[in-house]
């Protein structure tokens, strides 16, 4: 006997509340978003490096070579919030098994370890003039050498498993675990410092802030942010084309674009 | 004609077999325990054989050691269940898979990590440690080794059925074994100098404690989905 | 009762198939039926839970197997395409182990003599299973059937390797459990239908699905 579907009605599924949850209509909407963040960019960067490079005064102790915290301090600063943005991103994917989610979580990465690679050649440029050598084991760089090994095991589990659903959960997965264990790390790390080494200075302690410096600082930070938002919008974009080519609005873009 | 099997019963049943299976396939389970003497011996050979200085950085030779060991040793937990459809059925258990995966890991480190921690005096006489440091060492490894094989089984559990799953597993877990690392050499060195070392055995079992709740269950989880 | 819900299935970027609702229930049997890669396989471990749908749901006595794996999996036999014996073990503590885990505590002679029952010989259940054939491992994994306590059965492929008297036997094992208010589902390539298993019963009935 050949099967007939039943009367009873399905279980609903669980309403998505999230109005972008859709990768279409996040599409749409980043569009004019991601423009303007790189107008923001350009302007805030200009403006932040311009005050930092020029007008802001010359440090008593380390001279200009100082400056490079211009790019260091936003750049750390960066790479820690990305960490936790990626595994609140990943959570989300996980509880409430959305895609778009997932697409967040993995176009953070690349960018969040990007930021930590450059906090860390900063750190570096600043510690030669200053202290004379090229890395110093404090707590701060110690502690973004981690993070950028959390950032490549996240990147290399997700970039090891073929099939991209089962790859975007178990490196999910890794992300919450690895968020869990930044503040035992990091405070681990602290301690393994100060009783390791006498040092009170570290390479990461700033002049003490000044007005302009302030302001420039803000101004890169701000800086460096939207051009996170700028890259990482673009990456979820381009990652729901490739994965959703098979479908209407995709084939739609594309053919507007003269490709399909 | 049939019992009900409870939780623990079913436990002990995983247990055994895993310790078994463990004894039985020899070279696997001592292969580690040889690659931590090995690469403990290493060391001299690389730095010299003037033992102040070995003194100096035995217990971070030999944590080092054991944690890479752990880490090569993590591949087995899983893998031998999945290849012969053995994981499907753990994971279709009257008995939560938590526990089962629980029970895994404890055969597991009674066959690696618990025999590190036996072989470790012998290493540390190797670099002239005191008796109190000698002491202070296998007290760290008996409460910081658990931690090495439950952390290292989200690890195993994260790269089923991956190619280069070994090298992975290290890439992904080692990072977060560095405060188990800190805090058991800190001990070790306190414990030479003959300061108090209390605090950080505390913390590490703090932090074991934790281990044990988080890892199981964060293993279950990743085991699902690499079975999907 | 076991229940799909508009569950769907994609493998990479193909949608195998979708939109499926099905119902099993005590005394039916339910057959499916379809060519290779069309993802029997992957609805056999819907139903059991080892995968989540694309979309849709399964329920358990209306409830979504996922919330009560713990009254779901000892109601439940699976036997996949891989047949889960550990090879330097022998036969019969295979089985003793996979009965525990699914929670029976079945005497060993009874597990011995189910096995003789299934055309294994004394000698042969005793050695390493690496060293038995593919038909004598298939006897062994479903020997299972005989021994358990559960009302779902899913099979995958459960003829393979099998021979006229071990195919006789599994026929006879399924009829039994029907009989007894169980139902099962199962995969075969082998097969048109299994009217002649059901002996013209009429409380029993089978349905079948085509991917």
């Amino acid at each position: 006997m050949e099967y007939k579907n039943p009367t009873n009605p399905p279980i609903a599924q669980p309403i998505n509340w999230f109005a972008f949850a859709s990768p279409s209509r996040f599409y749409q909407l980043s569009q004019k978003i991601i423009l303007l963040c790189w107008i923001l960019f350009l302007i805030t960067a200009t403006a932040g490096l311009i005050l930092g490079l020029l007008f802001a005064p010359t440090d008593a102790v380390q001279g200009d070579s100082y400056r490079i915290i211009y790019i260091h301090v936003p750049a750390a600063w960066m790479s820690m919030i990305l960490y936790l943005a990626m595994a609140f991103w990943a959570s989300i994917g996980l509880i409430f098994n959305a895609r778009l989610a997932y697409r967040f979580a993995i176009s953070i990465a690349p960018t969040g370890a990007l930021m930590t690679f450059i906090a860390l050649w900063t750190g570096a440029l600043w510690g030669k003039p200053t202290w004379g050598t090229w890395w110093v084991w404090d707590a701060r760089l110690t502690s973004e050498l981690i993070l950028l090994f959390l950032y490549i095991g996240y990147l290399s589990l997700y970039y090891s498993i073929h099939d991209e659903r089962k790859a975007a959960k178990a490196s999910s997965l890794l992300a919450i675990v690895g968020a869990v264990n930044v503040p035992i790390i990091y405070f681990s790390v602290k301690w393994w410092n100060t009783l390791h080494q006498g040092a009170t200075i570290t390479v990461s302690k700033a002049p003490s802030i000044e007005q302009t410096m302030l302001i420039a600082l803000l101004l890169m930070t701000a800086a460096f942010w939207l051009y996170a938002f700028a890259v990482i919008f673009t990456r979820v974009n381009q990652r729901s084309l490739i994965d959703e080519s098979h479908t209407d609005w995709v084939q739609q873009i594309l053919r507007g674009r003269g490709q399909a | 004609m049939t019992g009900q099997l409870s939780t623990i019963e079913v436990m002990q049943t995983v247990f055994l077999r895993d310790l078994h299976l463990a004894i039985k396939q020899k070279t696997d389970t001592l292969g580690a325990v040889f690659f931590f003497a090995l690469v403990a011996s290493l060391f001299p050979l690389a730095i010299g054989s003037e033992l102040l200085l070995l003194k100096q950085i035995a217990p971070g030779i030999i944590w080092v050691s054991a944690l890479l060991a752990s880490m090569l040793s993590m591949n087995r937990l899983y893998t031998n269940d999945f290849n012969d459809g053995t994981l499907e059925q753990l994971t279709l258990s009257a008995c939560p898979l938590e526990f089962i995966v629980l029970a895994k890991i404890l055969a597991h480190w009674t066959t690696t990590g618990f025999v590190l921690l036996l072989l470790s005096p012998i290493l540390a006489i190797q670099f002239d440690l005191s008796p109190l440091a000698i002491s202070t060492l296998m007290l760290t490894l008996l409460i910081g080794t658990p931690v090495l094989s439950f952390l290292g089984s989200i690890g195993a559990a994260l790269s089923l059925g991956l190619q280069s799953a070994g090298a992975l597993i290290s890439l992904m877990i080692l990072p977060l074994l560095i405060p188990i690392l800190i805090l058991g050499t800190l001990a070790v060195d306190a414990a030479s100098t003959n300061m108090p070392f209390s605090v950080y055995l505390y913390l590490l079992l703090a932090l074991s404690v934790l281990a044990s709740f988080f890892g199981p269950l964060a293993s279950a989880f990743a085991l699902r989905i690499a079975q999907e | 009762m076991l229940r799909s819900h508009q569950i769907s299935c994609q493998r990479g970027k193909n949608i195998l198939w979708e939109s499926l609702d099905l119902e099993v229930g005590p005394g039916e049997l339910l057959f499916i039926k379809g060519a290779n890669g069309q993802g029997k396989s992957s609805l056999l471990r819907i139903l059991a839970g080892l995968a989540t749908p694309n979309s849709g749901s399964v329920t358990w006595d209306h409830v979504l197997i996922q919330k009560i794996t713990d009254t779901y999996h000892p109601n439940l036999l699976y036997l996949g395409h891989t047949i889960a014996l550990q090879s330097e073990m022998s036969a019969i503590a295979n089985l003793q182990f996979l009965l525990r885990i699914h929670g029976h505590n079945i005497p060993q002679q009874a597990i011995h003599n189910k096995l003789l029952e299934w055309g294994l010989s004394h000698k042969t259940i005793q050695l390493p299973t690496r060293l038995l054939s593919q038909g004598q491992k298939q006897r062994v994994a479903l020997t299972q059937l005989s021994l358990s306590q559960s009302s779902l059965w899913i099979l995958d492929e459960p003829f393979n390797g099998l021979d006229q008297i071990g195919t006789e036997h599994l026929y006879q094992t399924m009829l039994h459990h029907l009989q007894n208010k169980g139902f099962l589902i199962l995969t075969s390539h082998l097969h048109q239908n299994f009217q002649h298993v059901l002996a013209n019963d009429p409380a029993l009935q089978e349905k079948i699905i085509t991917l």
